[in-house]
């Protein structure tokens, strides 16, 4: 059953060079239970997509020009502010990516918790309590009857974002979006993280869309995975399909770049070229002028995604039937 | 082969001024003596989490800061007694590439102005500016083109490829590469890394390769060194520190890589609690703190680096069994 539904989006940005249309057709599905991971590089248009799906694109400047996103099959969009409410956080929750940001600094940490239960829930001040210390104790914080009264400076980066974890799960939502949840962390602390997560997704029956650039979180954690270049999905299907037979240009190109701790050879296959800015994004398949692929089509024409048999969709003109 | 690069028993520790005397009323301890050697044409890794003491260790290196005690020898001769007109001379064999190349050039300057400072400031009066700024640009993959353009025109891949320019330019002996991909997306840091091996051969360089990511490392590197809160913990090669690792952070670090492949789903046991503060150091081993083999020696003493395997120095009191 879909639990996320997002159909044909495209957005709007102004800004003072005339607006700017970063997404093509965003297409994906997030089923009950399922662990999604939205994969590609910097400014392909993996946050715009989350803040949407979570009714925020309007506070950062965007607007829907296109499309549909349906959530337990009810359409997002037409939503008002006053409905969205309701549904953060308590339905659909975020986890962003610097945890140093995302806490306010004037308050204790027990009690931003506590602000999340009761917001949503009518509980009073001291179940909520005891609730939020349940929580702390299920992100693995230590002794959080004291952690609960202290502020956001006083703990680590690892710490803070246990805790806009137990934010993020303080209602039971059915979905939560991770935007690179890990990025700002130390090695040895986002492999806790990344853990815990391993751990709470067999726990609790929330289904995931993991933002991220990094290959080995995707691959450890989610059961599907949409790769996105310059604002378009061009890969998406099972994860043991996507990493051991990657399809699109884009996607073989980006999982032999990362250099590997058993690899033997010398130099490291490249996508040449860079990634295209958002206002300057080329004509028809938008991977063209970096593709070693490259055909004439590929100039001009937009490719459509094709179904393959084990399951992937892909988007190009490489695997359409002669 | 002969040391290019030789650190005895450094230690730097920053002051913390505070009170209304504003009276040193503490430590940060960066760098708590750590020795090590370069060999010449090595390329070397040194890893560690954020606040452990690499970009310091890097700084010493080019007396860009000062050091609280030990010693440092480049090419046999102790450099931390140079005068600073020597130590300019000195650092033409020996440069940086910086880990964030959006703030690393001027914006205010055109590529050429940026290129054409190592020469100016070297004192390079015979030679025609303009064309060794075009080969230095045709040697990182970028056009002449680019000379005229300002560093917000660039994308970040093409900024590093500048500064590796800039770093290059007088022929340098030693290159320290602070994190030089970090800031950068995944296709393009392959490039870079492709870009700095090519470099090496050709100019027969020796490298310092600073990096938190131990993947890269191993990629990288011929011989790793680990550090935790200021503290070599393990020398080793490559191979070897993968294969046959004796310190548990070491472990942990191995443990931490998440490999991208969905069949080699890794049992992590992740190290539990935080890097403890650089101010006040635990006592004895400084990873104690997190150590699942810790016990009363670990609290109390500080163990040395000793030589376990030949080439292959370790410091704990309980190194691993080898599986």
């Amino acid at each position: 059953m879909s639990l996320l539904n997002v159909n044909g989006l495209e957005l709007r940005f102004h800004s003072l060079d005339g607006p700017v249309e970063p997404l093509d057709e965003v297409t994906f599905n997030l089923k009950k239970g399922e662990v999604l991971g939205l994969v590609g590089e910097t400014g392909c248009g993996k946050t715009i997509t989350a803040l949407t799906t979570i009714g925020l694109i309007s506070y950062s400047g965007g607007e829907v020009i296109k499309g549909k996103v349906f959530f337990e099959d009810k359409s997002l969009l037409e939503k008002t502010e006053r409905d969205m409410q309701k549904i953060r956080g308590a339905k659909i929750s975020l986890i962003s990516q610097n945890p140093m940001t995302s806490l306010d600094p004037v308050y204790r940490v027990g009690y931003q918790i506590v602000e999340a239960i009761r917001v949503h829930n009518k509980i009073s001040s001291k179940e909520a309590r005891s609730l939020t210390i349940k929580l702390m104790r299920l992100t693995g914080i230590p002794l959080p009857e004291k952690v609960f009264y202290q502020y956001p400076h006083e703990l680590s980066g690892g710490m803070k974002q246990r805790i806009i974890i137990a934010i993020a799960l303080s209602c039971k939502p059915s979905l939560i979006i991770a935007d690179e949840p890990t990025t700002a962390l130390d090695v040895t602390i986002q492999a806790q993280i990344i853990h815990l997560f391993t751990e709470l997704t067999k726990k609790i029956q929330s289904s995931f869309l993991l933002i991220t650039h990094d290959l080995g979180i995707v691959a450890q954690m989610c059961d599907s995975v949409a790769i996105m270049y310059a604002g378009t999905i061009v890969e998406k299907g099972p994860v043991h399909q996507i990493f051991h037979f990657p399809k699109h240009p884009y996607t073989q190109g980006l999982l032999s770049c990362v250099p590997r701790i058993n690899m033997k050879q010398k130099i490291l296959r490249t996508i040449p070229g860079i990634v295209p800015h958002p206002r300057s994004f080329p004509s028809g398949c938008r991977f063209h002028p970096r593709c070693e692929y490259v055909t004439k089509r590929c100039l001009s024409e937009k490719p459509q995604p094709v179904k393959m048999n084990d399951g992937t969709l892909v988007s190009c003109f490489k695997y359409y039937k002669k | 082969m002969n040391d290019l690069l030789e650190v005895r028993n450094l230690v730097k520790f920053f002051p913390i001024m505070g009170g209304i005397m504003k009276r040193k009323i503490g430590e940060v301890k960066a760098v708590n003596k750590i020795s090590f050697n370069i060999k010449q044409g090595e390329t070397v890794g040194l890893v560690g989490e954020s606040g452990c003491g690499k970009s310091t260790v890097a700084r010493l290196i080019l007396r860009l800061i000062e050091p609280t005690a030990g010693e440092i020898f480049f090419q046999k001769q102790n450099i931390l007694s140079l005068s600073s007109s020597e130590v300019r001379k000195m650092r033409r064999k020996m440069q940086m590439v910086f880990q964030d190349p959006y703030s690393t050039l001027e914006p205010r300057f055109t590529i050429y102005e940026s290129l054409r400072e190592p020469f100016i400031i070297q004192k390079e009066n015979n030679i025609n500016l303009r064309k060794e700024v075009y080969r230095l640009l045709k040697m990182v993959g970028l056009k002449p083109e680019h000379s005229d353009y300002y560093p917000y025109e660039l994308s970040g891949g093409q900024k590093q490829r500048v500064a590796i320019a800039r770093a290059f330019a007088l022929n340098p002996e030693l290159v320290i590469l602070d994190e030089p991909t970090s800031s950068l997306d995944v296709s393009v840091q392959a490039q870079i890394l492709n870009l700095l091996r090519e470099m090496q051969s050709k100019l027969n360089l020796t490298y310092l390769f600073i990096s938190h990511d131990l993947s890269i490392i191993k990629y990288f590197c011929n011989r790793i060194m680990v550090m935790y809160l200021g503290k070599l913990v393990e020398i080793a090669s490559s191979d070897e520190l993968f294969n046959n690792y004796f310190h548990p952070y070491t472990k942990a670090l191995i443990f931490s890589i998440f490999v991208p492949d969905p069949d080699e789903k890794l049992e992590i046991v992740p190290l539990q609690g935080d890097v403890p503060s650089p101010i006040n150091l635990p006592s004895g081993c400084v990873f104690h703190t997190r150590c699942e083999f810790a016990d009363e020696i670990c609290e109390k003493i500080e163990p040395k680096l000793k030589e376990i395997n030949k080439g292959h120095p370790v410091a704990c009191h309980h190194p691993l069994e080898n599986k």
